[in-house]
């Protein structure tokens, strides 16, 4: 018998988030061994922030994260308002969705554009692809650009907002500044929607494979408040989570693991448009029919589809609040410490993103927990790989095999660096 | 009347932190009809400010292979892209909002470069001595693209 052994290294993945590492085994045609492995050292935010003051957590949250810092704001927020019993405005609760959807649009414009898109047009970046797609590539920054916007009018700046405050935001918006974002946002929108048309037209893979969805669920579309509900009935409260839901350490991954009753599941815009399109506007789902309507969908593919249609949303959602605005006579509420745990959670980009405090009654955090939505999908990923490479043909050249597990994991959009960068590929075969 | 613009381009992460520390001074000093920004993931915001500005201005910490603290002036066309061919949105730099700019046919603005010659990008971490020593300097460069005369300077920096 003879026996074949190759091994590949690339140094580092690109078009992702952070680094990681995917190790394959091939044994006889057989894939004997796949490891999904994230490789960054744990960055210690939860320890950070043991004996802060309440009052310093959104801003030391930001900083877990350049793309989806508000995310982490508003699920730190969510839970601390919700233990002190704050009573918020529906002022501040349609700022806090606004500044959400500005952090939606610019997320996942950028990954569409930046990460995703290469990958279906024969190019190895952006700079590239922008030559032969110059019209789509300007779009898609033109949108990515209107979504930091929408989170700077709120957060000050986009990168790591200093905005929001437990109770509400520091300052309101000026009505001058308001009026401009809303021009631009009256803009864009056309030009998302055209965006989708342009992506539900391109050529993906039909690739079904059965997994659960989780997604937190709300009659206006969840983004950063809802109930958990899972694709097979499941449905929770905030301090519900931890019942169904488990961490734990993985040999070969730095950031732990999540399972829904032992078992792995998906966050994210696929899973979220899966549980949530009934509440998508009507323009959307007008749209959604004319393109043949995919949702709910199994295939990891149209997650590409379901991330510009968010976009559509965001976009939507910040015309609507916006055309709406008033200058509140304050931008936020007292509040009252109370001594307990507080529960929040929200629909980050990429996923459900769940966080516990324990406070004291000076207000000083004593213990932190953060769940973010790319630890819950490392189960996931691996699953889909396993299926996914079976289904593309291990016997194809490596180069081809690392492409589409490439493809794969960007269908994710993984930010490594929230859950502790990206792909050091090994592949054996003997 | 001429659109101008002085951007910061850094994080904030040791030494990398210049850009926004040199914005930082300058929003001391009274400059009408400038605008000053600070810039993290320079090519998509960059691609922007160079379609709404005519002059700009960018200051930037960057690895040249030089003395640390060493200050570099240039154009936008002698920049030249290191990097790996495949990009996520941390690598896509100045140099590369450049290239992206040229693709999609944005034409660029007037442009100056200020780059400083960096010693270390700890995370977290303060900006080294040599790079902190050399922000008057920067600012000063600046002022002086900008025609503004400001005796001021030095004591709003230190």
């Amino acid at each position: 018998m003879t026996e074949r052994k190759i091994k590949i290294d690339v140094p580092s993945l690109a078009r992702v988030e952070g680094e990681g590492a995917l190790h394959l085994q091939i044994e006889k045609g057989k894939l004997e061994k796949l490891q999904f492995s994230i490789y960054e050292p744990p960055r210690f935010f939860e320890k950070f922030l043991e004996g802060r003051h309440y009052s310093e957590v959104p801003d030391v949250v930001a900083r877990i994260c350049g793309i989806c810092p508000v995310a982490y704001q508003v699920s730190a927020v969510n839970a601390l308002e919700s233990l002190f019993q704050a009573p918020l405005t529906p002022w501040i609760q349609q700022m806090r969705r606004l500044l959400y959807c500005g952090e939606w649009v610019q997320s996942h414009s950028l990954h569409i554009h930046l990460l995703a898109l290469p990958d279906y047009f024969g190019h190895s970046s952006v700079i590239s692809l922008a030559a032969d797609l110059p019209e789509q590539v300007r779009r898609g920054f033109a949108i990515q650009d209107v979504g930091n916007r929408m989170m700077s009018l709120l957060g000050g700046r986009s990168v790591h907002p200093v905005g929001i405050e437990v109770g509400g935001f520091h300052k309101a918006p000026a009505l001058s500044d308001v009026e401009a974002l809303l021009n631009d946002l009256q803009k864009l929108l056309p030009e998302a929607v055209a965006m989708t048309e342009w992506v539900a037209e391109i050529d993906v893979p039909n690739a079904p494979q059965p997994f659960r969805s989780v997604a937190l669920l709300n009659p206006n579309y969840a983004v950063e408040a809802g109930e958990l509900h899972t694709s097979c009935g499941t449905v929770l409260q905030v301090d519900q989570y931890e019942r169904c839901f488990t961490e734990f350490q993985s040999p070969h991954s730095t950031a732990l693991w999540s399972h829904f009753n032992g078992e792995d599941y998906l966050v994210g815009p696929l899973a979220r448009l899966n549980l949530n399109h009934s509440a998508l506007p009507e323009f959307l789902q007008t749209l959604l029919r004319k393109l043949g309507n995919p949702f709910p969908s199994h295939n990891m593919f149209h997650s590409m589809l379901a991330r510009a249609v968010e976009v559509c949303f965001a976009l939507h959602q910040g015309i609507e609040i916006l055309s709406n605005y008033q200058l509140p006579e304050c931008s936020s509420v007292p509040v009252e410490v109370r001594a307990g745990t507080g529960f929040g959670w929200s629909e980050a980009p990429r996923g459900l993103l769940w966080h516990s405090y324990d406070v004291d009654k000076k207000g000083l955090i004593q213990k932190a927990k953060i769940v973010p939505p790319t630890s819950q999908n490392q189960a996931r990923i691996e699953q889909d790989l396993m299926q996914s490479l079976h289904a593309f043909g291990l016997d194809q050249p490596d180069d081809l095999l690392r492409l589409h597990s490439e493809k794969v994991i960007r269908n994710y959009d993984p930010c490594i660096s929230c859950a502790t960068h990206f792909l050091r590929l090994t592949t054996e075969r003997r | 009347m001429i659109r101008r613009a002085i951007i910061g381009v850094g994080s904030a992460h040791g030494d990398d932190q210049l850009g926004w520390y040199v914005i930082d001074q300058l929003q001391k000093i009274n400059i009408p009809n400038i605008a000053l920004e600070k810039v993290n993931s320079p090519a998509s915001t960059l691609l922007q400010s160079f379609q709404r500005y005519d002059s700009v201005v960018i200051v930037d910490a960057c690895d040249m292979g030089r003395k640390v603290g060493e200050i570099i002036e240039g154009r936008a066309d002698q920049l030249e892209i290191s990097g790996s061919s495949g990009l996520s949105s941390h690598d896509l730099g100045v140099a590369e909002a450049f290239m992206l700019a040229q693709q999609l046919g944005i034409a660029l603005p007037e442009i100056k470069l200020l780059m400083v010659q960096l010693g270390q990008v700890c995370p977290m971490q303060q900006m080294s001595d040599e790079v902190l020593n050399i922000v008057p300097d920067v600012v000063e460069k600046v002022l002086h693209y900008l025609q503004v005369s400001q005796p001021e300077v030095h004591k709003c920096i230190n």
